[in-house]
């Protein structure tokens, strides 16, 4: 159910909040909420991502032998993509490794390539992509991950014992692997997760633990700006009669909204969750009302996203819907400016010096 | 990085940058940190004279001023500034004499890209301009023992009164050109095919044999992958990289700076959009190598060795194994906050 007053509410308070530069922030500050981030965040949320991968993996396997119906494979699915969802806005280290982010969702795919080569592939039947446990990973990253078996699970009519449903548990193994490299590479007292809160730990490239966070900031920011963009205005269209649902991201398993809804929970755990994380860095920079106004958004938002249907379909077209919808993108516009703006300054952060300004 | 290495290796070799500081404020100077040169704004690109006594920082775009340098000494002259009708884009190249400085501009009312023509002995007066055959020129060098010099058209439209707003990307055409400065005749161009038509070429570097390294930029759909690196010969079309090798996949459509050893063989590319430099080899265009460095962008190879000098905006400066990537040494300038901007240059 959509809550009308908490959407209002959402949008009075989206203006240009005030901060205070720094009280000044001590190193200590910073590397607390790195390591909560790190280990209670980043690390928990990749352990759920390779768990659900498991039972993927064990549901397809069980599927192609004819021992699981398809209805257990399509919700094994969604359990997988909700973790990965809940993990997407982490684009960097591990999760950049190895086309680990591309591999696992290849999207957008804008020119058709996962329908294109899966055709190809289902066509010719390649032998080894369903019989060598390697030879999928060294495959096109188009046909590797999440949307090439959404193909296969809603949208191509498999059975078991056929080379689809084959090649669909070969995409589950190999999702597997992808998803527990992440999990080992980002566990409590792995090089990357020290890295991010031990100064001048060997691994990671951030000499001081204020720009670890500035990084953990910028993950917020980026993923802000590709749910506003990418995933409701674009899809959304400039009118009801102009929308264009098939770009959406989970068109076919009809969860695009559903992905929203989780990638924003993701994010208010990421700025306020635990016990405080962000929101706590600019409480103690004397900040309080800032942490306040952004938590209540990041999490109204998600709970009005929740409250949506999971299709984006539905949304584009009823007015009734559409229209609160992209009033929530706006509101995830200005949060993501009021992080830019008014959080990082608050906390004495510098997102993105090149990164957000190149030329 | 646990431990600061010594910096012999860093002493042999000078390599400049610019860099803002913890106020705000804009310097240039080298990575060892003996030089600290005030600027009147943000710097972006470096030119150095063939017998580099001369050195000129250049106004990012679109700016108006650039200021000289001695890079030998550090002694620097006040900075001047271009006539207000005119801004610069960057980068500028001295000719292969040293007689005259090329800068890229805009001419705004047609939108025609330009090279401006400064006298260096004259200070830098306007001698001629003229066309880079392309809009929105970018990064610009000279052709190894010629007079003829190459341009990078960005192909991306853009106006004083908007800034770096970008106004024709559905209509965008990037290219390289290289032209005779003489008469301004194109020789030759090299055009990207229809379906990278949003990929702004707009870095540069050369091999003393004439193999032209580009790197790119993409404006289209978001996320999608585009080959970001290429090489040129000055006369086939562009090879580019595969789009969908890692390491390509790796830098997230934005190439920032890039550079080839001092031996030709290895290109390297930075990307601060994902914190990356991956190194590729030049013959077969092979993925060497990758490293995660957050918010890299400036580069050059060591003026004195076969590897890579690379900064940061967190204020890291790195020497980067021109064979693998790995970090050789590092220097960290986090105590007195520089955050360096998006180009390094050696000066051999």
């Amino acid at each position: 159910m959509l809550d009308r007053r908490l959407l209002l509410a959402l949008m009075a308070c989206a203006t240009a909040l005030p901060f205070r530069s720094a009280r000044a922030l001590e190193m200590a500050n910073f590397v607390a909420v790195n390591q909560k981030i790190a280990q209670q965040h980043i690390a928990t949320r990749h352990a759920t991502f390779a768990a659900s991968c498991s039972g993927l993996s064990i549901t397809l396997v069980a599927f192609t032998a004819g021992r699981a119906e398809l209805y257990a494979a399509r919700q094994s699915f969604h359990a997988a993509m909700d973790a990965w969802q809940a993990v997407q806005h982490i684009r960097f280290g591990p999760s950049q490794i190895d086309a680990r982010q591309f591999r696992v969702q290849f999207w957008p795919d804008s020119r058709n390539r996962i329908g294109r080569q899966l055709g190809e592939i289902l066509i010719s039947e390649r032998e080894d992509l369903i019989s060598k446990p390697d030879a999928l990973a060294q495959a096109s990253i188009a046909i590797q991950g999440l949307p090439a078996l959404e193909r296969l699970l809603f949208e191509i009519d498999i059975a078991p014992g056929e080379y689809a449903g084959m090649l669909a548990a070969a995409i589950g193994d190999n999702l597997l692997r992808i998803a527990q490299d992440l999990e080992a590479e980002w566990a409590p007292g792995s090089a990357w997760s020290q890295g991010l809160y031990e100064p001048g730990s060997s691994s990671v490239a951030y000499p001081a633990p204020s720009q670890a966070s500035a990084a953990l900031l910028l993950s917020l920011v980026t993923q802000l700006n590709v749910i506003a963009s990418a995933k409701l205005r674009e899809p959304m269209g400039q009118s009801a009669e102009r929308a264009r649902p098939r770009l959406s991201e989970s068109w076919r398993s009809e969860r695009s909204i559903r992905n929203i809804a989780i990638n924003l929970d993701a994010l208010s755990d990421l700025f306020s969750g635990g016990d405080g994380h962000f929101a706590n860095l600019l409480i103690q920079s004397g900040n309080e009302t800032l942490a306040a106004d952004l938590q209540e958004r990041l999490r109204g938002c998600a709970q009005i996203m929740q409250g949506m249907p999971a299709s984006l379909e539905v949304l584009a077209t009823d007015l009734s819907l559409r229209i609160p919808a992209l009033d929530v993108a706006d509101v995830i516009d200005i949060s993501r400016q009021a992080v830019e703006q008014q959080v990082a300054p608050a906390l004495g952060l510098t997102l993105g010096f090149n990164s957000l300004d190149g030329d | 990085m646990a431990s600061c290495p010594s910096w012999a290796a860093f002493n042999g070799s000078c390599v400049y940058g610019t860099w803002q500081d913890g106020e705000g404020r804009f310097h240039l100077g080298d990575i060892r940190g003996l030089t600290d040169i005030p600027l009147p704004g943000r710097g972006h690109d470096i030119a150095v004279s063939p017998n580099g006594d001369l050195a000129v920082v250049f106004a990012r775009r679109p700016g108006r001023f650039l200021l000289t340098f001695n890079p030998a000494t550090g002694e620097h002259d006040d900075p001047q500034w271009c006539p207000v009708d005119r801004h610069l884009f960057g980068h500028g190249v001295f000719s292969h004499d040293g007689a005259v400085l090329f800068v890229t501009e805009n001419d705004f009312e047609t939108g025609e890209g330009r090279i401006a023509v400064l006298d260096p002995r004259d200070r830098f007066r306007r001698i001629d301009d003229i066309s880079s055959h392309g809009v929105g020129p970018h990064d610009l060098l000279g052709w190894p023992n010629s007079d003829l010099i190459l341009v990078a058209n960005g192909g991306i439209h853009t106006h004083p009164e908007t800034g770096r707003e970008k106004l024709n990307l559905s209509t965008m055409e990037s290219s390289l050109v290289l032209l005779d400065p003489r008469d301004g005749n194109s020789i030759s161009s090299a055009v990207l095919p229809d379906a990278l038509q949003r990929l702004s070429l707009r870095h540069l570097d050369i091999s003393s044999n004439g193999t032209v390294v580009v790197g790119g930029q993409w404006e289209g759909e978001n996320g999608w992958p585009t080959p970001l690196v290429g090489v040129w010969d000055g006369s086939q079309p562009l090879t580019l990289v595969d789009a969908f090798s890692p390491a390509n996949l790796a830098m997230a459509g934005y190439v920032g700076s890039v550079a080839l050893n001092t031996a030709g063989t290895t290109i390297a590319a930075t990307s601060p959009v994902s914190g990356v430099i991956t190194l590729w080899d030049r013959e077969s265009l092979q993925a060497r190598g990758s490293t995660f460095l957050p918010d890299v962008c400036g580069l050059c190879a060591d003026p004195d060795g076969p590897d890579f000098m690379v900064s940061t905006g967190l204020g890291m400066v790195h020497k980067l194994d021109g064979q693998t990537a790995h970090i050789l040494e590092s220097r960290s300038h986090t105590v007195d906050q520089r955050l360096w901007d998006n180009h390094l240059v050696g000066v051999a």
